[in-house]
């Protein structure tokens, strides 16, 4: 009798700390993977979650920021700058798609547009790597290939599942602020040198 | 509804023979869909407009019940009332982005593009236009069903060019006033007003010339000073305290800038040269700097300051003006922002070209950037203060040309260096003056 309520009533409390965790993880690991390959699917619509995207914004802000005090007028982005730059957007983006009468919610165009940044994330850490080596010309341009790449790669993922919300005769309207945003974590990410 | 179509052009006889003997001017502006209609500022003014008063009384109350019925009454607190300022469509974007690109005297931008469905995602200035559309064009889809426009003695032949047959037989003098009333009345499509103002375009225009701004001043700084060796070096205090010490040469090694930056509390002790300087270089030859985001903060600021402020003043001065004399034609508020945002559209593609590095291709864009979008304003605002004292509507499209230029040259010299600075002969600044544009810092 006992064992029989306590299946009813919700399980995830009573389970260990590391269930919870590996739980949460594998979803997050899953969207990472739908976003990788994006086909039209509705998971990263339907079980949504603010997880990836959190994680991937602060590792990109902790690789985009400078550690050095050294900083001139000409000074890149800080952590924080970074952060507000990400969550600001989407949350632009989000109102723009609603207010342009698309039927998504809130947090599912949020966890979207955070997981879409996975691409431009791995190109941080290839530009990181490749920024090791020696400096010149072509380290340049084999970065400038690689964020562009990416960037295809995140406006690709994302159209695929925010485009289809939208009215057909406003599918623009809506997807450029999401090409606007991705080229500015571009730009930040390109311009991104080690002092 | 061909019964209604009849009693349309019954009432047409009836109206042209009634007002056949006043010939004054007469102006109907319908404003701002929130307003009630009886915030018209034309008709009570002077003695031969008691029929149209009348009329207008009659039929004040009908709009009003048709209004409050059928438009969106939706609180300003509800999210649907915020939904309706985005209420517009990619094709319709993209022809006020063409209006706005190509001036053509005698067409009125707002009249043209943005009356027939006021929107701010370009930010086209909107004169509400209202025209009525016959029942067979009603069912095409890309057609706003009914739209307000606003009467005018020099009513130009360029609405008949907006495609609409009934209208061409309509708009053609002070009877179609009461025609377009009357049928308002009995028109079952009154409901389908969408004279809405957007937001979405001006918001969107305004943040990529932000970026274009921002980023074109990083890559042609970048351009300029090509060939310069920066080095950064870092002294060490021995209060522990570190400063940036910037030296540029040029290409032919002399050095052109010395930048210090040093506490406050000990730059009397800094000498250059002394012992106690540790140098390290650092030489970043990628062909871009990094993102600026305190210049791209600043450019955000000024650029939606000017996007809203000034509309708001000169919405401002045009109602002053208009309770002082009678105008043609006033446009709300949003209207205005819608105007400002789209006319803006033009630098983005300046502010990429500003960054080839001559000083005369600058100021020619500059030029041709002003021109276009100075003209579309010019027009746009012409007929609003055309009936004012000349002088006043002189000033006042001067002063909207000159804040246009203002806004664009300021840009232009805050974000863009000079491209000449290779020029400048080799000079070792005195501490003072560097530290004393290091403590601005």
């Amino acid at each position: 009798m006992r064992s029989r309520v306590r299946e009813f009533d919700s399980s995830t409390l009573n389970e260990s700390v590391q269930n919870t965790i590996m739980r949460d993880l594998k979803a997050v690991g899953k969207k990472f993977m739908h976003v990788l390959y994006p086909r039209k699917s509705n998971t990263l619509l339907r079980d949504w979650d603010l997880w990836g995207p959190l994680i991937l914004c602060v590792t990109l802000a902790l690789m985009l920021q400078r550690g050095s005090v050294d900083s001139e007028k000409d000074g890149g982005p800080q952590f924080a700058e970074v952060f507000v730059i990400v969550w600001f957007g989407a949350v632009t983006i989000t109102l723009n798609s609603k207010l342009l009468g698309g039927n998504i919610s809130f947090f599912q165009s949020l966890c979207v547009l955070g997981y879409c940044i996975l691409p431009l994330t791995v190109a941080m850490l290839v530009c990181r790597l490749v920024l090791l080596a020696e400096l010149g010309p072509i380290n340049f341009m084999v970065r400038l290939f690689v964020v562009i790449v990416m960037f295809a790669w995140s406006i690709v993922a994302s159209t695929a599942f925010l485009a289809d919300s939208q009215p057909p005769n406003r599918k623009a309207l809506a997807v450029y602020p999401v090409f606007l945003f991705y080229f500015v974590i571009s730009w930040m990410i390109l311009t991104f040198t080690p002092q | 509804m061909a019964a209604v179509d009849d009693l349309q052009f019954e009432e047409f006889g009836d109206a042209t023979t009634s007002l056949a003997a006043n010939p004054d001017a007469t102006t109907i502006s319908i404003e701002d869909p929130g307003e009630t209609p009886k915030h018209q500022p034309g008709p009570p003014r002077g003695s031969g407009r008691e029929e149209d008063d009348e009329l207008l009384g009659n039929d004040d109350s009908d709009k009003t019940e048709l209004l409050a019925g059928q438009k969106k009454s939706s609180p300003f607190w509800t999210f649907e009332y915020y939904q309706t300022f985005f209420d517009v469509d990619t094709y319709q974007v993209f022809d006020r982005i063409k209006g706005s690109l190509l001036p053509i005297p005698g067409k009125n931008f707002v009249r043209l593009y943005i009356r027939s469905n006021p929107d701010l995602y370009g930010t086209c200035r909107a004169v509400l236009i209202l025209f009525h559309v016959p029942a067979e064009l009603r069912q095409q889809k890309d057609l706003c069903d009914l739209h307000y426009f606003s009467l005018a003695t020099t009513f130009d032949t360029y609405v008949t060019e907006v495609t609409f047959a009934s209208c061409i037989l309509m708009m053609k003098g002070e009877g179609d006033k009461k025609l377009v009333y009357k049928s308002l009345k009995t028109d079952s499509l009154f409901s389908c007003l969408n004279f809405l103002v957007s937001f979405a375009g001006p918001f969107w225009i305004c943040a990529t010339l932000v970026f274009a701004i921002a980023i074109s001043g990083n890559l042609s700084n970048f351009l300029i000073h090509l060939g310069e060796k920066t080095y950064h070096y870092v002294p060490e205090f021995r209060k522990g305290q570190t400063a940036v010490i910037t030296t540029k040469t040029d290409a032919k090694g002399a050095s052109i800038q010395h930048t210090y930056r040093v506490p406050t509390a000990c730059w009397e002790r800094y000498q250059p040269g002394s012992g106690a300087v540790k140098t390290r270089k650092i030489r970043s030859p990628d062909p871009v700097r990094q993102m600026d985001v305190l210049g791209m903060s600043i450019a955000a600021t000024i650029i939606y300051a000017y996007a809203w402020l000034v509309p708001l003043a000169l919405w401002g001065f045009l109602v002053w003006r208009n309770s002082k004399v009678m105008n043609i034609v006033s446009y709300s508020f949003l209207e205005i922002v819608c105007v400002y945002g789209y006319s803006l559209f033009i630098y983005i593609p300046t502010a990429i070209l500003w960054i080839i590095p001559q000083k005369a291709v600058r100021w020619i864009l500059v030029t041709i950037a002003l021109g276009i979008s100075g003209s579309v304003l010019a027009m746009t605002f012409w007929p609003a203060v055309r009936e004012d004292n000349r002088r006043i509507a002189l000033a006042t499209v001067v002063t909207i040309v000159l804040l246009h230029m203002l806004l664009s040259v300021g840009c232009l010299a805050y974000f863009f260096d000079a491209p000449e600075m290779d020029h400048l002969p080799a000079t070792t600044a005195a501490p003072n003056q560097t530290v004393a544009a290091a403590k601005s810092h």
